[in-house]
């Protein structure tokens, strides 16, 4: 919990009524504490799903814009502006990874030579193209847990209730996805060589 | 504690030893510490982890991207809400801001000419009327305004005289002074 929110004597609900009846009013102000609060968090979700930042950033726009958009019919009963942002912004970003996925079919890029760059780059960068590279390898449901508890900072709880699944059912995600990676990091550190067929 | 409990262990609870169960944190601990395999994994894990935290693939967000969402916002509807009552500054800012919207481009240069010449006056008015103690009759003579003039212009308008001086100004005061 960070210093502001144990200050604050307003509840996540108290404030997110709070904020949604300016919003409703047209209050800019509203509109711009929302967006400094959500804004770069939900560029990473985005992102983290995506790989792309400009497809990352519109995402993050049109949740914004939807939030305000949709303000008249708030119900704060139903969940905190956190948990509906991050909600619409993973599920448009897996979206447009599925369109990217046909599109990708359709056109595969060239394959990248990485036993070139290996060579020549730095260890440090090349461990992080690893993980990167691994992460994109990952599917998408996985992907969206990894972001939600990493970038958006959301506990697992959060999570699962963004992802409209079960605690249970997110950390299994959580777990599929370490594994994941690990498994794929440590296939690709070995060199081509000595992996096995 | 053998290597492949400890490997679940990582995937379930991540590389942060903080993070793990009391017990099977010490557990753990002790398998880093005696095993090379163990350790190897933790490394890794630790590695994976530490990217997920700090995410360095990720660019931070382009510049002017609040400004565009703010801008796509306010076409939407969203306007910008008086911060300090309703102030001539505020009420005026507003107006501008609002009616800024509906001109085209080419005629937006235009339109800022105008605002910016009703501006000059407004503020060489107002300096020369309010600030200075002066009478309206005062400045009427310094400008050599007829009576006439000054009606043509507006000053016994009371919606002009509101957006001069405020609520206070009253039409009979202005028609006395006039």
């Amino acid at each position: 919990m960070s210093f502001d929110e144990k200050s604050d004597p307003l509840t996540v609900p108290q404030k997110d009524a709070l904020l949604m009846s300016r919003l409703v009013e047209g209050d800019e102000a509203a509109f711009r504490e929302i967006m400094q609060l959500y804004l770069p968090k939900l560029v990473a979700v985005a992102y983290r799903i995506l790989s792309d930042r400009e497809e990352a950033e519109d995402i993050a726009q049109e949740s914004l814009l939807k939030l305000w958009r949709f303000s008249m019919q708030w119900d704060g009963s139903k969940g905190a502006i956190s948990t509906w942002l991050y909600r619409v912004a993973s599920n448009a970003a897996i979206d447009r990874l599925r369109k990217k996925k046909d599109l990708y079919m359709e056109h595969p890029p060239e394959q990248i030579d990485h036993t070139l760059s290996q060579e020549d780059a730095l260890q440090e960068i090349e461990r992080q193209t690893l993980i990167k590279e691994a992460l994109t390898m990952l599917p998408e449901r996985q992907k969206q847990a990894l972001s939600l508890c990493y970038n958006a900072g959301q506990t697992n709880k959060q999570a699962a209730e963004i992802m409209d699944i079960s605690v249970k059912a997110l950390e299994a995600l959580l777990v599929r996805a370490r594994k994941g990676l690990r498994d794929i990091v440590m296939q690709r550190s070995v060199p081509p060589e000595r992996r096995s067929k | 504690m053998n290597l492949l409990d400890f490997q679940q262990r990582l995937d379930l609870y991540g590389a942060d030893f903080a993070a793990w169960p009391e017990d099977q944190r010490l557990q753990g601990e002790k398998l880093v510490a005696t095993s090379s395999a163990a350790m190897i994994s933790f490394q890794q894990a630790l590695e994976i982890e530490i990217f997920l935290k700090d995410s360095p693939d990720i660019p931070p967000i382009t510049e002017g991207l609040e400004g565009r969402i703010l801008h796509q916002a306010r076409q939407q509807g969203l306007s910008a809400a008086p911060e300090q009552g309703n102030s001539i500054w505020s009420l005026l800012g507003g107006v501008l801001e609002r009616s800024w919207e509906h001109f085209s481009y080419g005629l937006r240069p235009a339109y800022a000419c105008c605002a910016m010449v009703f501006f000059a006056a407004y503020m060489g008015y107002g300096f020369g009327v309010e600030k200075s103690g002066m009478e309206v009759t005062e400045a009427v003579q310094l400008a050599s305004l007829t009576e006439e003039e000054a009606i043509f212009i507006g000053l016994d308008d009371p919606l002009f005289n509101w957006f001069l001086w405020g609520q206070d100004a009253s039409l009979a005061t202005l028609e006395a002074d006039l």
